[in-house]
């Protein structure tokens, strides 16, 4: 096993193309909390997102003998990969949005405390509510920490288009948590 | 000579890409860094109010990756059938290693266990237990054969 953790990402990949057991353990123990964060994030739901979760690395097994190395990092291919199929479950489910839906503010309240439990679900509800095009530039920036080239290259838009999706979220965001920092 | 970035558009790429200046893309970074250095005190500002949406993006749970979803994934992953996996793949793997005679005796013992699959009685512990595998086999592969015709009864 010390010799698979050395082994380079891409001979894992291929490694497990060829259906070793030892590869995709190693790779679905390296890879699976990135893809069902990224998947919880976009879907808002931690069940849709380990089901989207077992579904990528399914079609990553199918595939992986033929992905080339060369081409995208086999970690920005199963972005994409994940990425598709939160896509399908959204439209399946009709929940695209493309406008930020009404939703009456939910200012400071008198008995509203700021347990760090109750500023997760807040920030969950807002990412949430989010257009999916901004909360997907967010969740793949901040919290996949994917660089801008690899972020953008997987959403299919400039570096400055992704900048502007960034920026319109990240001020939604802002404006729907502010009371968050102003009790602080 | 170039031109020294301004403080909206400073500000506009720190609400985009956040407070922590080394997660900019480049060239924006470095031109960043400089008005930093040119306006210490505003452009702190601007990155003290991007670091704080960060914080509290940070405190969106993580999505706890279960040893019961790894298990299941692990186990739905092994089910599942490479379509890249071919026999080109395997034939390419078995030549790579310099097996030539590999080769031939890999056909016939797959052809062989195809029909032994299939043929009646056979199970793996039978010819386990044989005395003589190889002939055990033979017997099965001939009870298999189709009297009548020659053909296999598979």
């Amino acid at each position: 096993m010390s010799s698979a953790l050395a082994e380079s990402e891409e001979d894992l990949v291929l490694r497990a193309g060829r259906g070793d057991a030892d590869a995709i353990s190693l790779i679905v123990t390296r890879k699976l909390p990135r893809v069902l964060n990224l998947a919880r994030r976009m879907l808002g739901d931690q069940a849709e997102a380990e089901d989207v979760a077992q579904e990528t690395f399914i079609r990553a097994w199918r595939t992986a003998a033929q992905w080339k190395p060369g081409k995208a990092r086999f970690d920005t291919w199963l972005h994409r990969v994940a990425l598709n199929l939160c896509y399908d479950r959204l439209r399946k489910s009709r929940r695209l949005t493309h406008d930020p839906p009404d939703r009456p503010d939910e200012g400071p309240g008198p008995d509203r405390g700021l347990l760090a439990q109750d500023v997760g679900r807040r920030v969950d509800q807002a990412l949430g509510d989010l257009p999916e095009r901004q909360r997907e530039a967010i969740v793949l920036v901040h919290y996949q920490e994917l660089s801008a080239a690899e972020a953008s290259s997987l959403m299919g838009v400039s570096i400055e288009a992704l900048e502007s999706l960034l920026a319109r979220g990240r001020r939604t965001l802002r404006s729907a948590l502010a009371d968050l920092w102003r009790e602080a | 000579m170039t031109t020294m970035m301004t403080l909206d558009r400073f500000e506009t790429a720190a609400l985009a890409w956040g407070g922590d200046l080394s997660r900019w893309p480049e060239p924006l970074r470095r031109e960043a860094e400089a008005l930093c250095t040119a306006q210490p005190e505003r452009t702190r500002d601007l990155i003290a109010a991007a670091g704080r949406l960060d914080l509290a993006l940070a405190a969106a749970p993580a999505a706890p990756a279960s040893l019961a979803l790894r298990s299941r994934v692990i186990a739905a992953a092994s089910r599942s059938r490479p379509t890249g996996w071919s026999l080109g793949e395997a034939l390419r793997g078995i030549i790579g290693a310099g097996v030539g005679a590999a080769l031939a005796a890999s056909c016939i013992a797959g052809v062989l266990a195809g029909v032994l699959a299939n043929a009646e009685g056979f199970s793996p512990s039978r010819l386990a237990k044989a005395q003589d595998p190889g002939v055990e086999a033979m017997q099965l592969l001939r009870g298999s054969q189709d009297p009548a015709d020659g053909s296999w009864s598979a």
